[in-house]
């Protein structure tokens, strides 16, 4: 009895705040649409000087290496070593391509050419693939002619030792494929807290808390009465960006929907019951917004193995990622859409979160004490 | 000015009182950029490379030596099966698997091409075109390798034309992401700051009335947004300080100037807190400017450059992303730390990012005195 | 015999950070009784009250309620009882039906004995056209109402009520007391707290309370004869100086002109067109039910919304063309709170002082006197959130003051502040008068709308009657203004 009047009240507020529910609509869909297709780390068009020094046909041969590639896109020639400075520090290429006086003598006579590859370092992402695709196109062209010189003597070479790649999991290897799950995980950690956080915070700041104190009301049901609407928002929230997802990005899913609509709402009552328990330690609205962004929202975005690689992180930092739900859940995420794993391999981590959320509502419960002082 | 002086110690005093606030504040400015600059980068290493080796050849051996030679792969073990493959892929124990079939040395030995096969878990695509890329060039230089020997014993000379490529790299030597994460985070928290803080105490004094009392006193409106600004630009500035010395102490370089970049960090605040006084005309409480702040943050944030870079986004975000102005004062602090460049560079974006400012404002003015009508 | 009494208190003792808010309370109250807290603000009625309900716990003694400890077994007690605070309780964006509804769910209430209580209550209070309005567009009054009966739909033994009628017009002011008399004479216990002494004197027994110490416990009539005598006699009343350290003023001439002033709201008008003068140096009172367009009208005239038509003129200055230009003359008081909770008292005062131009030494001298007028001589540094409410009534006047303005208006100045307080506060408005700014004050309290030197009689947008209290007495034949105005409604209806 208690509890559907709990729910009720708390949905009927709700939904007549329609700033509130606007944005909670919308901006999942804004990060969605902005995080799909602006994430592809995927090098394409990047802007190169050449300075080409040797001006023969194997020089402008080597040039035409990278244009063709695709990737990049000559968009200056320069015809002073000066030059090279003031692009870079302008910004106005990415990259440049120094071609030494005595590049075709050398390749003549079989001596090693060098060629330097100057990169703008600043924005290091896109550095270190852009230094990884133009060192490609150089090995490549350089294999070329290895073989054409040994046809010119008769001998056909082939490629020693040739690798086939098969991709598991994401054969297109589209980036959206990997960002989407995981922004799953970001998207119900961001929201649901804060807006639980602010409802009880709320409660206290215009006094109805002191019916709740005075009412049979338990702690518990306290609780569920804003995990459950405010968890049906963020189950609502991923339920649109999972129709999004899967029907307009056209991203696979592997698994079971069933798992991951289970898995989801223990990972939506995790993240009410932090929210909640962020209400317990803050006084003011603005407080529980920042402190519920700064334990919430950016661990889970930057921490959880959503857009950095846990593998790259020192191993001190890598453990203290296991503290964030956020990481689980997009273990599992990842697994049902992409590797469409079944429960054996994923109740490590629902057993985790599942122990997670169980803590969290009972410390929530402990600390939500119906007196004044 | 002695309007203005008492306007200014009443939001100084109120400020002061907030000590969770200041703390809230602080933290994002260091703590959270200690920890992301340790922990994140896009950089891809430490793979785990899992190997069927059929063929056990001193070649086989060499191949894989390559690969954990690098630091790009920390970790080789050996399977026995390919179904292990299957197992250790899904689990994620390894990120990219290779097959060196039976035969393969004696192929290579011959002059006949040895074909190895490489799975790549695509999960993460990042990852895995790194990877792709790493394993390939490890392999064709293996190949070159392997190629003229053959032909060597074949008796053929070994002179034959190569040509390398020799990669500098420019204003940010080892590649360090984390330098590019350090202003980043301090770009982010300038953001964050200068736009949430004042939304929110230009709405509390709409929610617990004082406004009216203050429009009744000969405060005019534009006494009262600067007298809320001040301490906001206090604070976010007094915060860089120990942003740049943290930063400084985990190896950021400083080229350029580092008033130069305190004094582009004010016009900076000085256009996000506007862009947070236009938030508060738009709310009615507290909840609502949080959020509203929130949802104008998050794209401009994202388009940015600060997480992902924009050369990578599709020419029609990236044309966007010229309307935020968080992406000039990033390229700003890069120019500014990373390359060292001066004024004479950077005063266009300078110029950009004032101009925000000085548009979004008499806008919030005028949505002030429209509001306060009501 | 079956223990008679319902509610012990022994021994209770409560302290704050600071502060000492109960020292020693012994009392016992009787099942049925209807039982009164008075006492002064700041005296512990709301922290008694509060300790009753088993939501503050003692520091030290004991409570217990049908012989249930409040500490350790409260969710027995608050299952027992209803509960009305001071502070809001409702929940504004749902309407009447869906409050009620609501706080009859939580209770266990059954569907069929809800929709009957729900049909009583509605008609005992009044709200019934009201069931779809959302509560946030409900008067003061009405919210009360509202906030009482959802606390009687589940019917609890013991009723407790913090100051139910703060501020509450005197129609609804009536509503509310015949629903709690109704709920009485069913035999249940109802405990209030109140600084309204006619309300005291209803109740069965009245607790005095006085600096968190019990002054005496008795039938109102044992007290004496007059219960606010009694109440203004235990309290030693503020020193201060009678005089205001301002310069002379001109005492000649009408400082305020309003003519035909007209507001309209999307579907009605607030303000119906109104004419009427103020003098210099007067008390002039606005009186009207909530709704009526005292709040509107004083917005009006302090420049913060503009008028849907007519003419305005303050101290000189036309506010309709210039209404920037009538704020260094004016001072003006919300109704709700106005000073900055989280600066001092002495804060305060110089933020405002130094807002309206004061000069160093002018300020000081100003500042002085404002903090001995609120009894703050010394603790100038105390957080306002930590002040009483009266004090804080005083303090924020002597705020609205400093400038030594031509007008001051106060809206609704001295709601839910204890009698002593409150004859205080108007001393403070009779020295201010006098010393030539001109008082424009709201109130919904008859009896001190009497003090004023003319008073204005609003409804529903439009003026009924302006006059000094005893020419309006004579008119009408009646012998308190609050007659005047039942018979100015009963006419209107």
């Amino acid at each position: 009895m208690i509890l559907p009047a709990l729910v009720k009240k708390e949905m009927r507020e709700i939904l007549r705040d329609p700033v509130t529910l606007g944005i909670a609509i919308v901006l999942p869909l804004v990060m969605l649409f902005l995080f799909g297709y602006a994430i592809s780390l995927d090098i394409k068009d990047v802007s190169m000087a050449v300075y080409d020094q040797d001006r023969t046909q194997e020089s402008e041969r080597l040039v035409e290496a990278f244009t063709s590639s695709g990737y990049f896109i000559i968009n200056r020639h320069l015809v002073s070593e000066k030059e090279i400075d003031e692009v870079l520090d302008r910004g106005l290429s990415s990259i440049v391509l120094v071609i030494p006086p005595e590049f075709s003598r050398d390749i003549s006579s079989s001596r090693k050419a060098t060629v330097q590859i100057i990169l703008d370092g600043s924005f290091s992402a896109t550095a270190m693939i852009v230094s990884g695709y133009s060192t490609a196109i150089v090995n490549s062209y350089s294999m070329d002619l290895v073989e054409k010189f040994f046809a010119g003597k008769g001998i056909v070479m082939e490629h020693a030792v040739s690798a086939v790649p098969r991709v598991w999991y994401n054969p297109p290897m589209k980036s959206v494929n990997y960002i989407v799950p995981g922004l799953f995980a970001v998207l119900l950690m961001a929201f649901p807290p804060m807006l639980t956080a602010l409802a009880v915070v709320r409660e206290k700041e215009r006094g109805t808390i002191e019916q709740v104190y005075v009412s049979p009301i338990s702690p518990a049901l306290f609780i569920l009465g804003k995990i459950i609407p405010y968890g049906a928002i963020a189950f609502g929230e991923m339920l649109l960006i999972l129709a999004t997802g899967t029907l307009w990005f056209q991203i696979p899913f592997k698994g079971s929907l069933f798992l991951l609509l289970a898995t989801s709402v223990i990972y939506v009552l995790t993240t009410v019951s932090i929210g909640l328990f962020v209400s317990t330690i803050t006084k003011t609205q603005l407080g529980a917004v920042l402190l519920s962004l700064i334990v919430t929202l950016m661990p889970s975005f930057l921490f959880s193995g959503f857009l950095f690689p846990i593998s790259s992180m020192p191993y001190t930092m890598q453990l203290y990622t296991y503290i964030f739900p956020a990481r689980y859940f997009n273990d599992i995420s990842r697994d049902l859409f992409l590797k469409g794993l079944g429960l054996e391999y994923l109740w490590g981590n629902i057993l985790f979160l599942s122990a997670y959320a169980a803590v969290l509502f009972v410390l929530a419960s402990m600390r939500f004490k119906k007196k004044i002082a | 000015m002695g309007r203005l002086s008492a306007a200014i110690k009443k939001e100084f005093l109120q400020f002061l009182r907030d000590r969770m606030l200041m703390f809230l504040i602080v933290w994002t400015y260091t703590a959270e950029v200690v920890m992301c600059t340790m922990a994140l980068s896009f950089e891809v290493k430490n793979l785990h490379l899992a190997v069927y080796d059929l063929d056990r050849t001193q070649l086989s051996q060499r191949l894989v030596e390559r690969f954990t030679s690098t630091e790009y792969f920390s970790k080789a073990f050996y399977v026995s099966g390919l179904k292990e493959i299957d197992v250790v892929l899904d689990k994620g124990g390894a990120d990219l698997a290779l097959v060196i079939p039976a035969g393969f040395s004696d192929a290579v030995g011959k002059g006949e091409k040895g074909d190895i096969q490489i799975i790549l878990s695509g999960v993460n695509s990042n990852t895995a075109n790194a990877a792709r890329g790493y394993a390939n060039a490890i392999i064709e230089g293996l190949s070159r390798e392997a190629a003229i020997e053959a032909l060597a014993r074949k008796g053929v000379g070994t002179q034959a034309p190569e040509v390398e490529a020799r990669v500098r790299i420019w204003y940010n030597p080892e590649l360090k992401f984390r330098f590019f994460m350090i202003i980043s985070m301090i770009v982010i928290a300038s953001v964050m700051v200068g736009m949430i803080h004042p939304a929110a105490t230009m709405v509390r004094e709409k929610e617990t009335g004082t406004i009216e009392q203050i429009m009744v006193t000969p405060l005019r409106r534009h006494e009262v947004i600067l007298a809320k600004l001040l301490p906001t630009v206090s604070i976010a500035m007094f915060s860089l300080f120990p942003s740049v010395i943290i930063a400084m102490m985990m190896g950021l370089p400083i080229k350029g100037s580092v008033p130069l970049f305190f004094f582009a960090s004010m016009i900076f605040l000085f256009t996000s807190m506007g862009m947070g006084v236009f938030v508060s005309t738009l709310s009615k409480n507290m909840q609502q400017a949080l959020l509203i702040s929130f949802f104008i943050l998050f794209p401009i944030m994202f388009l940015s450059g600060t997480t992902v870079p924009i050369e990578s986004m599709p020419a029609a975000l990236q044309y966007l992303s010229l309307l935020s102005p968080v992406r000039y004062y990033m390229e700003i602090a890069l120019g500014i730390f990373l390359k060292g460049v001066g004024i004479e560079v950077l005063w266009p974006k300078l110029l950009i990012i004032f101009l925000f400012g000085v548009i979004v404002f008499p806008l919030s003015l005028l949505r002030l005195k429209r509001r306060m009508y009501e | 015999m079956r223990d008679r009494v319902c509610i012990k208190i022994k021994g209770l003792i409560r302290d704050f950070k600071k502060t000492r808010a109960l020292d020693g309370i012994d009392l016992e109250i009787e099942k049925g009784e209807l039982f009164g807290i008075v006492g002064p603000d700041g005296s512990g009625k709301t922290a008694l009250i509060q300790s009753i309900c088993a939501i503050l716990d003692p520091t030290a003694g004991s409570i217990t309620v049908d012989g249930l400890d409040t500490v350790k077994e409260s969710s027995k007690i608050t299952s027992r009882i209803g509960y009305m605070s001071q502070a809001y309780s409702l929940y504004e964006d749902l309407t009447v039906e869906e409050n009620l509804e609501y706080f009859a769910k939580i209770r266990g209430v059954s569907q069929g004995s809800y929709l009957e209580r729900k049909a009583k209550l509605l008609e005992f209070s009044g709200l019934a056209p009201f069931l779809d309005r959302r509560t946030r567009h409900l008067s003061g009054g009405m919210q009360k109402k509202l906030a009482l009966s959802c606390n009687l739909i589940h019917e609890p033994d013991i009723l407790i009520l913090d100051e139910p009628t703060l501020g509450v017009d005197p129609l609804s002011r009536r509503h509310l007391w015949r629903m709690i008399d109704g709920y009485h004479s069913q035999g249940k216990t109802i405990v209030l707290s109140t600084s309204y002494m006619e309300e005291a004197k209803k109740c069965g027994r009245v607790a005095f309370l006085l600096e968190g110490r019990l002054l005496g416990c008795d039938r109102p009539e044992a007290f004496g004869k007059d219960l606010e005598e009694v109440f203004r006699s235990s309290i030693t009343p503020l020193e201060w100086k009678k005089t205001l350290p301002f310069p002379e003023m001109v005492k000649e001439g009408d400082v305020v002109r309003v003519t035909e002033l007209r507001k309209g709201f999307d579907s009605f008008n607030a303000v119906d067109g109104i004419t009427f003068q103020v003098k210099r140096g007067e008390i002039f009172g606005f009186v009207g039910p909530n709704g009526s367009g005292k709040s509107t009208t004083i917005r009006m005239l302090c420049g913060i919304i503009p008028p849907s038509g007519g003419e305005m003129e303050v101290a000189g200055i036309d506010v309709v063309k210039r209404p920037e230009d009538v704020r260094g003359r004016i001072g003006y008081m919300s109704q709700k709170f106005s000073l900055y909770l989280d600066l001092t008292a002495g804060e305060n005062i110089d933020f405002f002082g130094r807002v309206y131009g004061l000069k160093w030494e002018t300020l000081k001298q100003r500042k002085e006197w404002v903090l001995e007028a609120s009894g703050l001589l010394g603790k100038e540094k105390v957080l306002t959130r930590e002040l009483s409410g009266a004090v804080r009534q005083r303090l924020a006047m002597g705020c609205s003051l400093i400038h030594q303005p031509d007008v001051l208006f106060l809206d609704e100045p001295t709601s839910g502040v204890d009698p002593v307080a409150r004859s205080a506060f108007w001393e403070m408005m009779r020295i201010i008068a006098r010393s030539g700014t001109a008082v424009f004050v709201t109130t919904h309290y008859l009896k001190e709308a009497e003090n004023c030197g003319r008073v204005a009689f609003l409804n529903q947008g439009k003026i009924l009657c302006v006059g000094e209290p005893v020419r309006l007495k004579a008119r009408y034949n009646a012998s308190s203004l609050e007659e005047v105005f039942l018979l100015l409604m009963e006419n209107e209806s």
